[in-house]
C-alpha cells in the first residue's frame, strides 16, 4: 500500500512539473519583445517591430486586399509589410508605426498595427 | 465637498462602524453558541448586533440616496457635474441617460459600492450563526470599495456648469452595454460574501457551519459574473465589429479568472457538504477567489497596463488604494489561515480518499484542479507585462498563448464534465453508469462523424468537438433522469450542458469559419464566400461622425438580407466599425465594415481658416466669433484633453461645447464639431493644443455638400461563422441552470 501511494506522489509531481515546464515555454514563447527587422528575421517568432512607414508605397492587394506598404525599421533596414487588414484611419499621419507579427519569407505578415502619430498636445503651466 | 460627497463619506463611516459593532458583539459571544450566554451578556450582544445592523443598512441607504442622485442629475441634465456633463448630453434618450450612470470610471464605482451595500444587508439577514464572525471581514471589503469610490467621486462639480454635456460614447449607445456594467458589479459585490463567510469561518474556528450560506452566496456570485461576461461577450460581437466574441483583453481577462475560480469552487463547496472533504480548499479558494476580484480591479484600473490593453484606464492616482485594499484582504487571511492550517480537519475520517477514482469525489478533485490550472494559466499570461516588467521590458503575451494552453484543458474539462456526473459521491458506480457513458461515447462519435462528413477537418478542432459533445450528450442523460425528481435539482446538468454547448460554439466558429476580404465598388457588387455583395452610395450622419454603407446580400441570386453597416468616430477619436449580422441557428453571416477607399467618404471640406487663440480669449473669422474659454484635463487619464470652444453668428450660438484630442498622438484624426450657419454646414476643427502657452489651434472650414455619388470601393470582411448561435444558446442555459442551482442551495440553507 505504501509502495503505491509514493507511486502515485511521484506520478503526479512529475505530471505537475511536466504542465508547469509546457506553460512556461508555451509563456516564453508567447512573448511578444520589440526587435529589429534583422533579429525578427532571424526569430521567426511573433515580435513587434517598429519602424517609419513609407507612405508612396502604401497599397492594398488585388484578391488577398492586404494592405501592403515599405517601413523602415531604426537601424535602417527596410521590409514589405503584409497587413492583414484595413489601413488604420490615422495610418497617413503616423510618425511610425509598431507592426507585430512574424517574418515571413520575404515579408513581415501582421495582423496588427499600433499607430503612433504626432501629439496635439504640448503640457504645461497651462490648463487646470 | 458638496452633499452627496458627504453622503459617501458618511456611509463610510457607517460601514465602519457596523463592522466595529460586530467585532464587540463577537467579543462578547466568543463566536460560541449565543444561547449560552448569561442574560446581561445575550442583551448587551444583542444591542451590538442591532447596532451593527442599523449600520449597515445607513451605509447602503447613504449609497443608495447619493446614486438615486446621480441619476435625477442625468436625468435632470444636470450639467454642473463634471460626471454628467462628461458623460451625457440633452439630445440621449431616456434609457441611455440610466445606463450613462455607468459609463466611466466614477459611475461604476459608485455602482459596485451600491451593490457592495445591499449584498452587505443581504448577507447579515442571511449569514445566521455566521454573522458576528464574518460581517466584519464583509465591511472590510465594503469600506475599501467606497474609499475608492470616494477618491474618485462622480459629485465633483464644474466651476462654471456647461449648456450641454459631451454626451454618452458611442459604443455604450447600445442595450447589452447598458446591462453588462450592473450585472458584472452585481457579481464582484457578491464575491464577497463567500470570501467574510470564510474568513468568519476561520475566527469561529467552525470549519463547516459557513459552507451551506457560502454555497449559494458562491452561485449567486457566479451567476451574476457569468452573465455579466456572457452579456459582455454578447456585446464584442454585435458592436464592436471585429468578428469576434472573446479577445483575451486584461480587462476581460480580470472577470474570467475570478469566474474560473469560483467554478472549481462550487464543486469543491459540494464535496464538503456531501462528503465533509475540501475544507481548507474551500477556505483558501473563497478568500483567493475574492483576492482575484482585487488584484483584477489593480491591473486594470491602476494604469499599470494602459500601453497593454485598449480599455485598461490610465493611472488615476488609485493604484495605492487598490494595493492597500489587495493587502487589507490578503494578509490577515494569510495569517489566520496558516494559524488554523492544523486545526481545520474533514468532518470523517476517510481511508484511501481518491483510492474509488470512479466517484463523485474524484472527479470534483480533478475537475477543479484542471479549472484552476486554466484559471492560475490565464492570471500568468495576464500579468505578464508585471512580471516580465520587473526583470525587463514588460512585454505582453501574444493571446495565441491563451488558446494553445486553454486548449487541452478545455477538452479535459468537457471529458470530465461527462464522465463524473454519472457517478456517486464514494462510490464504486462504473457498473451502474456504463451504459450511460458508453451511450453518451457513442452518440458524440456518430455526431463528430457526421460533422467530419459536411468536410469539417482539423484533428484539434475535431477532437475537442468530440469532448464537449460527450459532455453534452452524458449531462443530457443525467439531466433526463434528475429531471422526475424534481426540476430544481437540474440546474447543475443543465449548466454543463450549456458549457458543452459554448465549447461547441467556441469550437465551430474557431475552426470551420470562413472569413475574406473583398473590395465592393460602390454602385457596382461582388462575389465573396458564396454570396454576391452590393453596396450603393454611402450615407453621411447630419452630425458627419457616421457614414452608413447600404449592403446588399444575394445568395444563389435571391435577395436575403438588407443592411448598413457603419463606420462611426467615437469620442475617443477611434473608429467603431459596426457590424451587419445575418443571424440563424446555423450560420450567421457577419459583414466588417473596414473602410472606404478613393471615395470622398463621411464630409469633405473646402479648404478653412486655422485660427490660433488664447485661453479666455475671442476671435473673429469669416463672420464668426470663435471663443476658447478654458481647458478640460479632467479626461487626461483617459489620454484625452478638451477645449470648451463657442462659435457665434452675429450673437446666435451655432456650438457650444467642448472638443477632444488625444494626448499620446495615439487617437486618429483631429476632433471636430459641425454646425449650421446661414451659409450652411460648417466644421470646425480642433488641431492641437498648447498647455504652456494657453492656446489652441483650430480649423474652421465649411462643409461641401456635394456626396459621393460614384466612385470609390468598400472594403469589408465577409465571414460566415458556423453555428455561433450555439454559444449564445448555450449560455443562456449556464444562466438558468445557476440560477436554478442558486435556489436549491438557499433553500437548503434556510
Amino acid at each position: 500500500m505504501a509502495k503505491k501511494k509514493t507511486f502515485g506522489l511521484v506520478a503526479a509531481i512529475i505530471i505537475l512539473a511536466a504542465m508547469a515546464a509546457v506553460v512556461l515555454i508555451a509563456f516564453s514563447g508567447s512573448l511578444t519583445p520589440y526587435v529589429t527587422l534583422a533579429e525578427a528575421r532571424q526569430k521567426g517568432t511573433t515580435v513587434q517591430v517598429a519602424g517609419v512607414p513609407d507612405f508612396a508605397s502604401q497599397r492594398y492587394e488585388e484578391g488577398t486586399n492586404d494592405f501592403l506598404f515599405e517601413m523602415t525599421d531604426h537601424v535602417g533596414e527596410s521590409v514589405t509589410v503584409r497587413f492583414q487588414g484595413a489601413k488604420p484611419s490615422n495610418f497617413d499621419e503616423a510618425e511610425n508605426v509598431v507592426v507585430i507579427g512574424k517574418h515571413s519569407g520575404t515579408e513581415f505578415v501582421s495582423r496588427k498595427m499600433l499607430v503612433k502619430c504626432p501629439s496635439k498636445y504640448q503640457a504645461g503651466g497651462g490648463g487646470k | 465637498m458638496n452633499v452627496w460627497n458627504l453622503a459617501l463619506a458618511a456611509a463610510f463611516i457607517a460601514a465602519a462602524a457596523s463592522g466595529a459593532f460586530y467585532v464587540m458583539a463577537g467579543n462578547i459571544s466568543r463566536h460560541g453558541d449565543p444561547s449560552a450566554l448569561s442574560p446581561v451578556k445575550s442583551r448587551d450582544r444583542a444591542r451590538n448586533i442591532a447596532m451593527a445592523r442599523a449600520m449597515m443598512g445607513t451605509s447602503f441607504a447613504l449609497v443608495a440616496v447619493a446614486s438615486a442622485g446621480l441619476l435625477s442629475m442625468f436625468l435632470r441634465h444636470d450639467f454642473r457635474f463634471e460626471y454628467v456633463a462628461n458623460n451625457s448630453s440633452r439630445g440621449l434618450d431616456n434609457i441611455y441617460l440610466v445606463s450613462a450612470f455607468w459609463a466611466g470610471q466614477e459611475g461604476s464605482l459608485l455602482l459596485w459600492a451600491l451593490f457592495s451595500g445591499f449584498f452587505g444587508c443581504m448577507l447579515m439577514l442571511t449569514a445566521k450563526k455566521n454573522e458576528e464572525s464574518s460581517m466584519p471581514w464583509y465591511a472590510l471589503a465594503h469600506l475599501m470599495i467606497l474609499a475608492v469610490t470616494l477618491r474618485m467621486s462622480p459629485f465633483t462639480m464644474l466651476a462654471e456648469p456647461a449648456a450641454d454635456g459631451i454626451g454618452l460614447n458611442p459604443l455604450l449607445m447600445n442595450p447589452w452595454m447598458a446591462i453588462h456594467p450592473p450585472v458584472i458589479f452585481a457579481g464582484y459585490a457578491a464575491i464577497a460574501a463567500p470570501y467574510a463567510l470564510a474568513m468568519g469561518a476561520l475566527v469561529r474556528k467552525d470549519y463547516h457551519g459557513w459552507v451551506p450560506v457560502a454555497t449559494w452566496w458562491n452561485l449567486l456570485a457566479w451567476l451574476l459574473l457569468g452573465a455579466g461576461i456572457m452579456i459582455g461577450a454578447r456585446w464584442a460581437y454585435a458592436v464592436l465589429g471585429w468578428g469576434g466574441y472573446w479577445g483575451w483583453d486584461p480587462v476581460e481577462n480580470a472577470s474570467l479568472v475570478p469566474w474560473i475560480f469560483g467554478g472549481a469552487l462550487l464543486h469543491t463547496f459540494l464535496s464538503q457538504k456531501a462528503r465533509g472533504k475540501m475544507v481548507r480548499t474551500n477556505i483558501a479558494l473563497s478568500v483567493v477567489t475574492y483576492l482575484l476580484i482585487a488584484y483584477g480591479t489593480f491591473l486594470t484600473r491602476s494604469g499599470v497596463l494602459s500601453d497593454f490593453s485598449v480599455h485598461s484606464f490610465s493611472d488615476l492616482g488609485l493604484s495605492s488604494y487598490l494595493l492597500l485594499f489587495i493587502l487589507l484582504i490578503g494578509a490577515p487571511a494569510l495569517v489566520l489561515y496558516l494559524a488554523r492550517f492544523k486545526d481545520m480537519t474533514a468532518a470523517r475520517k476517510y481511508e484511501e480518499v481518491y483510492e474509488r477514482w470512479t466517484s463523485r469525489d474524484f472527479g470534483v478533485f480533478i475537475g477543479a484542479s484542471v479549472l484552476l490550472a486554466s484559471g492560475l494559466i490565464t492570471l500568468l499570461g495576464t500579468s505578464a507585462p508585471i512580471l516580465t516588467g520587473t526583470v525587463g521590458e514588460a512585454q505582453a503575451v501574444d493571446t495565441s498563448f491563451y488558446n494553445i494552453t486553454n486548449y487541452p484543458l478545455g477538452i479535459l474539462i468537457a471529458v470530465i464534465m461527462g464522465a463524473f456526473p454519472m457517478f456517486r459521491w464514494g462510490m464504486d458506480m462504473l457498473r451502474s453508469a456504463k451504459a450511460g457513458l458508453i451511450a453518451s461515447f457513442a452518440l458524440a462519435a456518430a455526431v463528430t462523424a457526421g460533422i467530419m462528413l459536411t468536410g469539417a477537418g482539423g484533428a484539434a478542432y475535431l477532437a475537442f468537438m468530440f469532448a464537449s459533445l460527450f459532455g453534452f450528450f452524458s449531462n443530457l442523460y443525467m439531466f433526463a433522469k434528475v429531471l422526475r425528481n424534481g426540476i430544481r435539482h437540474v440546474g447543475g446538468y443543465m449548466t454543463h450542458l450549456g458549457v458543452a454547448l459554448v465549447f461547441a460554439g467556441i469550437i465551430a466558429t474557431a475552426g470551420w469559419a470562413v472569413s475574406e476580404r473583398a473590395m465592393v465598388p460602390i454602385g457596382g457588387s461582388v462575389e465573396v464566400a458564396g454570396l454576391t455583395v452590393e453596396a450603393s452610395s454611402p450615407v453621411t450622419s447630419q452630425d458627419g461622425n457616421t457614414v452608413h454603407v447600404p449592403l446588399k446580400l444575394y445568395k444563389d441570386g435571391t435577395l436575403f438580407q438588407e443592411g448598413s453597416p457603419y463606420m462611426q468616430m467615437t469620442r475617443m477619436n477611434s473608429i467603431l466599425h459596426g457590424p451587419m449580422i445575418h443571424s440563424s441557428l446555423t450560420e450567421d453571416i457577419y459583414i466588417s465594415p473596414l473602410t472606404l477607399e478613393g471615395s470622398s467618404s463621411g464630409m469633405s471640406t473646402l479648404p478653412g481658416k486655422k485660427m490660433e487663440i488664447g485661453k479666455g480669449q475671442t476671435v473673429a473669422s469669416g463672420g464668426f466669433e470663435v471663443s476658447f474659454s478654458t481647458f478640460d484635463l479632467t479626461e487626461m487619464s483617459l489620454g484625452k484633453v478638451g477645449a470648451g470652444v463657442k462659435v457665434a453668428e452675429e450673437g446666435t450660438v451655432l456650438f457650444d461645447g467642448k472638443l477632444f484630442i488625444s494626448v499620446a498622438g495615439t487617437g486618429g484624426d483631429e476632433s471636430y464639431a459641425v454646425f449650421q450657419s446661414k451659409e450652411g454646414r460648417y466644421v470646425l476643427t480642433l488641431e492641437s493644443i498648447n498647455a504652456s502657452s494657453g492656446k489652441v489651434f483650430m480649423d474652421l472650414a465649411k462643409a461641401s455638400e456635394e456626396k459621393s455619388a460614384s466612385g470609390g470601393s468598400f472594403l469589408i470582411e465577409v465571414s460566415r461563422k458556423p453555428f455561433v448561435s450555439l454559444l449564445w444558446i448555450g449560455a443562456i442555459l449556464i444562466t438558468l441552470g445557476t440560477a436554478i442551482a442558486t435556489v436549491k442551495r438557499f433553500m437548503e440553507a434556510k
